[in-house]
């Protein structure tokens, strides 16, 4: 298991780490920014609930918790002002909001197009969108890091290599991402941005227990172990010299 | 000139014209702007990205409907949002002329606005009825959400369509700092980074709050720009020290970047990175410290913006620029047509400088002129860029800049390749005449050309055949064409260049070259077309470079 690196990069970096995280409020995303915040990280964290948002800013006090929603069009650049305005900039991007597409899971040929396309939304086109917005700061934070990149984190899924049956939506959006994050990642990294995918592995979250009620918590790996990897690859694609 | 009505930040057809340091005017697809620019030069982009300034919402003493214009901060602190100098408009919207806008209610300090989401209130006015200062409630992250949910895109009538926040950031948009967007930078992407990257150009960035360009009011248009609060990154200053070590261009995209560029060379300890306010009016009048070239879109005579471009070239030259936009049907505003403006060739305060600089890199470069190079084929490019920059050159004559003569002496050679200076005789242009022999007996004169070649030829892509090259020494100017020489390379035979001064030998030859070209001059209106002129007509031998002379190789 990877551990826990000693700290973020700091030494090359004149201040702290800025990093956004979407869909900030439950699983994954909440275990980062809680993890992040619990190392000196600037945060801003992206989910649509604004009681949740609010509830999160307060237990971590100095994070920047933003309303809004990925998969619409209309939000992202206005999340992109406020996630600018928040940290003065932005080092890294955790593109981790995701959509299963139909509730309970569907066989692809009982899945309505309108539940597809929700997944592609929020799994596809909003973090293509959302970087797309942000790579200027991304770009921008990178130059002045001639040692260092930035980062795209998309978050992946092995349903996004393995076809499950049942998982059509969500497998082939994420499919897309994993594909989109490579093809990004050859394109911008003349200008050091590297776009990267983690795949967390199955994790006791509520996104899990939409998929599969039944499934045993405690056979499943809790969502701040995963973060702390995530951390650990972020460290590393940080600090990574070009190839 | 007509209006872009539409908000395209990269219109297929869009159009592009290039005025050099000699005033001579140029026309191209904007499709082609990475053609104008040159190995070693670096591009400054403002990668603000723009707030949606406009605000809907009532004036609460009076009940009125009002639009707020966010204008101006003091600072580009994220957490200072205390307070915004903001322009006031009645009931209406942008559909409406600027000029034909109906006053706000009477406004004083103590005024409360609800602009949706947001309360604002009114410190101050600020010397017009039209004209406040304002601080918003609330803490930074809630007065940010407001604006981003409830705020619009500045906009004027010429564009009808409602702007998105996508329509007015550019690709680059970073920080959300501009009250309208820096719209030279519309003519980024992607791409044309990646373009510049090949060709070795620079890119870097740098901060500006880019502020209201028109108010509709003659009494507060007069006041603009406003003092507009940036940030230079140190990359950026590092990039642009690089750039003048070279004895590359700095070339600005947009008003904004020469401003806060100019502002920060003019202050007491230099250019410096950090935070500041510019503050001061670039005109007819400055004397530009770092930018030597301005990309912008087109703008009309009276306006800042233009006035910033009486910084860069004569008003004569501007003029001919208007005709031939005009002309053209070149579109302006913010989604028009771009002009790319090299600074015409005066420097006077510093060019006592740079003079002494040239001595330095001259005492640096000429002994490296001795030892054997190897030309870097990698990192050489097309031919065209040599052409333009060459043409500028040719045009700045005596009166040139000579930080931009030095380079092709040699302010490069360190690195350069040299070609093969056997070289078959040279048969110059047709319309030199009779000085055809005389330049082309001296070979060795021309190798020396070569030398310039050869810097020149370090950041030019190595083609079987390298297209014409127009170089120029002192008086000389002389086109040639070169052939093979990437076979001389490959076999890394290296070369070392001798007598230095034979061109001198030259050098009446070409004087009456150039009293041939002074005439011309005169004939036709200005001397773009002259030298297009004489370009087509050049019908040079190929320069052979593969077959050395035992005398002159060391290779």
């Amino acid at each position: 298991m990877t551990t826990l690196s000693s700290s973020i990069p700091s030494s090359s970096r004149a201040s702290p780490l800025r990093v956004a995280v979407t869909g900030g409020t439950s699983g994954l995303g909440l275990a980062l920014v809680r993890a992040l915040h619990a190392r000196g990280a600037q945060v801003a964290f992206i989910a649509r609930d604004g009681q949740r948002v609010q509830r999160v800013a307060n237990e971590l006090p100095g994070t920047h918790g933003i309303v809004g929603d990925v998969a619409d069009k209309l939000d992202t650049h206005r999340l992109a002002l406020q996630i600018n305005a928040a940290l003065g900039g932005l080092d890294v991007l955790v593109n981790n909001a995701s959509s299963l597409g139909p509730v309970p899971l569907a066989l692809l040929a009982d899945t309505e197009c309108e539940d597809l396309e929700v997944a592609l939304a929020a799994n596809l086109v909003g973090p293509f969108r959302l970087t797309k917005a942000l790579l200027g700061s991304l770009a921008t934070s990178a130059r002045a890091q001639p040692e260092a990149h930035a980062l795209v984190v998309n978050i992946s899924s092995d349903a996004a290599v393995t076809p499950y049956a049942g998982w059509g939506a969500y497998g082939a959006s994420k499919a897309a991402l994993l594909h989109l994050s490579r093809i990004w990642n050859e394109e911008l990294a003349e200008h050091r941005v590297r776009v990267i995918s983690f795949d967390p592995g199955d994790m006791d979250t509520p996104l899990h227990a939409q998929a599969v009620p039944d499934a045993d918590p405690a056979a499943l790996k809790k969502p701040a172990d995963a973060a702390r990897e995530l951390l650990a690859l972020i460290d590393t694609e940080l600090t990574r010299t070009a190839a | 000139m007509k209006a872009a009505h539409h908000p395209i930040q990269r219109p297929r057809d869009a159009k592009l014209l290039v005025v050099d340091a000699a005033g001579m005017l140029q026309l191209a697809p904007r499709a082609e702007l990475a053609r104008f620019l040159m190995h070693g030069d670096l591009l400054v982009a403002n990668d603000a990205a723009t707030l949606p300034a406009s605000l809907a919402g009532i004036h609460l003493r009076s009940g009125a409907p009002i639009e707020v214009r966010l204008a101006g901060r003091r600072t580009l602190a994220i957490d200072d949002l205390r307070e915004f100098s903001a322009i006031v408009f009645g009931a209406g919207d942008h559909r409406t002329r600027t000029e034909d806008r109906s006053a706000p209610p009477p406004l004083r300090a103590g005024d409360t606005l609800a602009l949706g989401p947001l309360r604002a209130r009114v410190l101050r006015m600020l010397g017009h009825p039209r004209l406040v200062a304002l601080a918003f409630d609330g803490a930074p992250d809630e007065i940010w959400a407001g604006i981003a949910r409830h705020g619009k895109p500045v906009q004027y009538a010429h564009v009808t369509e409602p702007l998105a926040l996508w329509d007015v950031w550019t690709r680059v948009a970073a920080l959300p700092v501009a009250f309208e967007p820096p719209s030279a930078g519309f003519v980024l992407d992607w791409r044309l980074l990646h373009a510049l990257a090949e060709r070795g150009v620079e890119f870097a960035t740098l901060t500006h709050a880019a502020g209201l360009s028109s108010t509709g009011d003659p009494a507060l248009d007069a006041r603009l720009p406003f003092d507009e609060p940036y940030r230079l990154p140190q990359a950026t200053v590092d990039a642009i020290e690089r750039t003048h070590r070279r004895g590359g261009r700095v070339i600005a995209l947009g008003t904004t970047v020469t401003r806060a560029l100019e502002h920060a060379a003019s202050q007491r300890h230099g250019l410096r990175a950090g935070d500041g306010l510019a503050d001061q009016r670039l005109g007819a009048a400055t004397s530009l410290r770092v930018v030597d070239a301005i990309v912008s879109g087109t703008h009309e005579p009276g306006t800042s913006h233009y006035e910033l471009l009486r910084a860069f070239a004569d008003d004569d030259v501007l003029a001919r620029a208007d005709a031939v936009l005009l002309a053209n049907g070149y579109r302006t505003h913010e989604f028009g047509d771009s002009v790319l403006i090299e600074r015409a060739a005066r420097r006077s305060a510093s060019s006592a400088a740079i003079e002494s600089e040239h001595r330095d890199a001259r005492a640096q470069v000429w002994p490296a002129m001795d030892r054997d190079a190897v030309l870097d084929a990698e990192r050489v490019q097309d031919a065209q860029p040599v052409l333009a920059r060459q043409h500028f050159e040719i045009g700045e004559r005596a009166d040139a800049d000579v930080r931009r003569v030095v380079p092709l002496v040699g302010q490069h050679a360190r690195h350069r390749h040299a070609a093969r200076c056997d070289l078959k005789p040279v048969r110059p242009v047709r319309e030199i005449g009779e000085a055809d022999d005389a330049a082309a007996a001296d070979t060795r004169g021309l190798a020396q050309h070569l030398l310039g070649v050869a810097q020149v030829l370090q950041r030019v892509e190595l083609q079987h055949d390298v297209e014409a090259l127009v170089l120029e020494q002192r008086e000389a100017l002389l086109e040639v064409e070169l052939h093979d020489v990437d076979a001389a390379l490959r076999a890394r035979e290296h070369v070392r260049i001798v007598d230095l001064d034979a061109i001198a030998g030259a050098l009446p030859v070409f004087a009456q070259v150039r009293e041939e070209l002074a005439v011309a001059a005169t004939q036709i209106e200005h001397a773009r077309p002259m030298r297009h002129e004489l370009r087509d007509q050049l019908h040079v031998l190929p320069v052979r470079h593969d077959a050395p002379s035992a005398g002159e190789s060391t290779g």
